[in-house]
């Protein structure tokens, strides 16, 4: 099983924000938006509104993403450190 | 062909605006969300379908199409999400029908009491969601070493013959095992004591498995608070304190919020 985000150093308090980006790419690799809706998922989780294999696929999904995004954002700094 | 009524929340009609619809968009991707008066209370609602969002639709859907399920549950979580943050809302559960608009200001009326002890309860005040973890290794470390029972059972054991050692030492870890399981539970509902004294109320979930958190370590406390806004710094900042003193011994925090008061507005008594 992939390690999951909330095993990775992240923020002891998370605060909630309204989801503010709606372009495709940045909601899709966005790391704040990906985190909103990962523990947005753990709420619909908590309150019982989706079931345990619908919760576990789809923070898959999310970390799965997060991953991407960190590693892009990753290779970004790279880049601009490389031109320096 | 008829059309069901949504319900997202219920906000005092104080505050209720002036703009509607409002510039949010409906559950089914493209109608309008906007706002029904009943006396004090407003309903925040959109209008969906009748057939395509029949009570057998529904319940199909959310049993067999987990990308409906997640789409739609992410739909409504983000627009109560919005809403909370404008109003004082009582946020209700997804998938709230109604069948008309009679059925919809009839359930106002008839919880209307509760309704609006609820809008006093939660004016001005937040819902934080506070997990505990315990990294159980570094915990019976700690306990093993600090604990008087465990000590003096170590110090009796020695004393005993080779023999009766082994059988005595598999008792040892018994009792470690109890003592750490007392210790997790005393620590956790000190904290959640405390915690209480930062808000006007509090309340305990159940814990999640690891194979729900994916994490190696338990979660051993899972409480949601409610909060006076102006003194949400102060509880964070306890929690960060908690965070600094017990991470050598095993112990993680992670908070969670201002979430809409999901925990603190059940008005169905």
């Amino acid at each position: 099983m992939i390690h999951k985000l909330v095993s990775a150093p992240i923020n002891l308090v998370i605060k909630i924000a309204e989801k503010v980006k709606e372009e495709a790419d940045k909601e899709l690799y966005d790391l704040p938006t990906i985190q909103q809706k990962l523990i947005q998922l753990q709420m619909m989780y908590e309150l019982g509104e989706i079931p345990d294999e619908a919760y576990k696929a789809k923070e898959e999904e999310l970390i799965l993403r997060y991953e991407t995004a960190k590693r892009m954002e990753l290779e970004q700094w790279e880049q601009m450190t490389k031109k320096k | 062909m008829g059309s069901y009524l949504y319900l997202y929340g219920l906000i005092p009609t104080g505050e209720a605006p002036e703009q509607n619809p409002l510039p949010l968009t409906g559950f089914d991707g493209s109608g309008e969300i906007f706002t029904i008066p009943v006396g004090n209370i407003t309903a925040i609602v959109c209008e969906l379908d009748a057939d395509a969002y029949s009570e057998d639709v529904i319940k199909d859907k959310t049993n067999n199409d987990m990308e409906w399920l997640q789409e739609k549950a992410f739909h409504h979580h983000e627009t109560v999400l919005k809403l909370a943050k404008q109003y004082t809302l009582i946020p209700l559960k997804f998938c709230t029908l109604y069948r008309s608009r009679e059925s919809l200001e009839e359930s106002v009326q008839s919880h209307k009491e509760n309704m609006l002890d609820i809008f006093k309860l939660i004016a001005g005040n937040e819902e934080w969601n506070v997990k505990m973890y315990c990294d159980e290794k570094a915990l019976k470390e700690q306990v093993s070493e600090t604990n008087p029972a465990i000590e003096a059972k170590r110090a009796e054991i020695s004393e005993l013959p080779k023999g009766r050692q082994f059988f005595e030492k598999k008792k040892l870890d018994k009792l470690i095992e109890k003592e750490l399981e007392e210790e997790k539970n005393k620590v956790s509902e000190r904290i959640h004591a405390q915690l209480k004294e930062f808000s006007l109320m509090g309340s305990v979930k159940r814990t999640w498995s690891k194979d729900v958190t994916g994490r190696q370590d338990n979660m051993t406390w899972n409480g949601v608070y409610l909060v006076p806004g102006s003194g949400v710094e102060e509880f964070l900042l306890q929690i960060q304190q908690y965070e600094k003193e017990m991470k050598e011994t095993g112990w993680r925090f992670e908070a969670t919020g201002p979430w809409p008061a999901y925990h603190f507005s059940s008005f169905s008594k």
